[in-house]
């Protein structure tokens, strides 16, 4: 990516990060913002899961690296819409910790199947992340903020993992990509088993 | 000045402004809560957001109707408002087009510009009869709040718009789908709570 492109990047993320600001109220919008902005950032199966989804869209390189974290949040809404309406997901957890054992695999083991694959497979786990948030949503103090935030919060960690992601264009930062889908990978498969 | 630093100098300018909410908070002068106030609902926020997102995809055609609307129609609810007018379902109203605007962003679907003006008419009305000051507030029938609320409500959009336009790159374009992928998302649930029985 251009140097430019990274500034510009910066400066539109910057310019549409404003929500933040709105927790420095210690209301209803503080605590609906800041509870749902550390919720995926404090769930370490989360992380791992969308640091994941972040590194194997920049591994995939265009138009996989901003078609992911696009496709992700708005299946991820229908599975939080779910939750929210309290229609059971059996699984919840397994699922997310399955999320971040396969996709640290496929990181990994540099598997490059077509968009609409991975794709899919990303949206399939994205709804027992989006299921894991909306459960919780009913339950915020604000929740257009809490939602806000953890979209937010989700946002930038898929940014997150493309950016270590955009190493890929090195051939050592390639093996640096692959350790580190591998090391989520182990982080999935502890979660799977409990271990962590 | 080349574009790169024209647009951080840019965004950086913006910043300031969102840093005034802590101070409006903790109850300064009523006219930076007026100024303030469509960035400190969370549902007014992400509809102009939304809009915003949209119009810079769309294009400089559809932001150059979509954005007087929205201009007109926040002053026209705030007249209205002031008269006594009250928004129907305002949280619902707003993120119906916070999520509408947000899929389409998403999809990088440009709506003509009707349907934009329409979303923008919509979004205006709404936020305009929704921040007007409550009866027995120390803000209630001070103009100039009202004026500071309309002046950010088309403000903010239109300026995302522009740097979106001005800076029409792949990249940007990307990023507009990014976030109304996220306003989208967030819009979906809250709005599913707000309507569950």
């Amino acid at each position: 990516m251009p140097r430019t492109a990274i500034s510009g990047l910066i400066v539109l993320v910057l310019a549409t990060a404003a929500l933040p600001a709105l927790a420095h109220e210690e209301g209803g919008i503080a605590g609906g913002f800041i509870s749902g902005f550390l919720h995926p950032i404090f769930g370490w199966d989360h992380v791992a899961a969308m640091v994941a989804v972040g590194l194997w869209g920049a591994f995939l390189g265009q138009p996989a690296i901003w078609q992911l974290p696009v496709v992700f949040p708005a299946v991820m809404a229908v599975g939080g819409a779910m939750g929210v309406a309290g229609i059971a997901l059996p699984e919840v957890e397994t699922g997310i910790a399955a999320s971040a054992l396969v996709l640290g695999l496929m990181v990994a083991l540099a598997v490059r199947p077509p968009l609409v694959v991975a794709a899919v497979l990303v949206g399939i786990f994205a709804i027992f992340h989006g299921h894991a948030h909306g459960t919780e949503l009913p339950e915020a103090a604000n929740p257009v903020a809490y939602a806000g935030g953890f979209v937010l919060g989700t946002g930038l960690l898929h940014l997150c993992g493309i950016g270590f992601g955009l190493l890929s264009r090195w051939r050592a930062g390639t093996y640096a990509i692959r350790a580190g889908g591998g090391v989520i990978a182990l982080a999935g498969l502890g979660f799977l088993t409990g271990s962590l | 000045m080349n574009r790169t630093a024209l647009a951080a100098g840019s965004g950086l300018a913006a910043l300031p402004a969102t840093a005034l909410a802590h101070t409006a908070i903790e109850g300064i002068d009523i006219f930076y809560s007026g100024l303030l106030q469509p960035l400190y609902v969370p549902s007014h926020l992400l509809s102009l957001l939304a809009l915003a997102m949209l119009c810079g995809l769309a294009g400089r055609r559809t932001a150059m109707t979509a954005i007087p609307v929205l201009s007109l129609c926040v002053a026209l609810g705030l007249a209205a408002g002031s008269l006594g007018a009250t928004a129907p379902w305002p949280v619902i109203v707003l993120l119906v087009v916070a999520m509408s605007c947000g899929a389409l962003a998403a999809l990088a679907v440009p709506p003509m510009p009707v349907v934009a003006a329409l979303a923008a008419a919509v979004a205006g009305m709404t936020i305009g009869l929704d921040s007007v000051p409550e009866a027995g507030s120390p803000a209630a029938g001070n103009i100039s709040v009202m004026a500071a609320t309309w002046f950010t409500a088309w403000a903010v959009p239109a300026w995302l718009t522009a740097v979106q336009i001005r800076f029409a790159r792949p990249w940007v374009r990307l990023g507009a789908r990014i976030v109304g992928s996220w306003i989208l998302a967030a819009a979906l649930m809250v709005l599913v709570l707000a309507l569950k029985p």
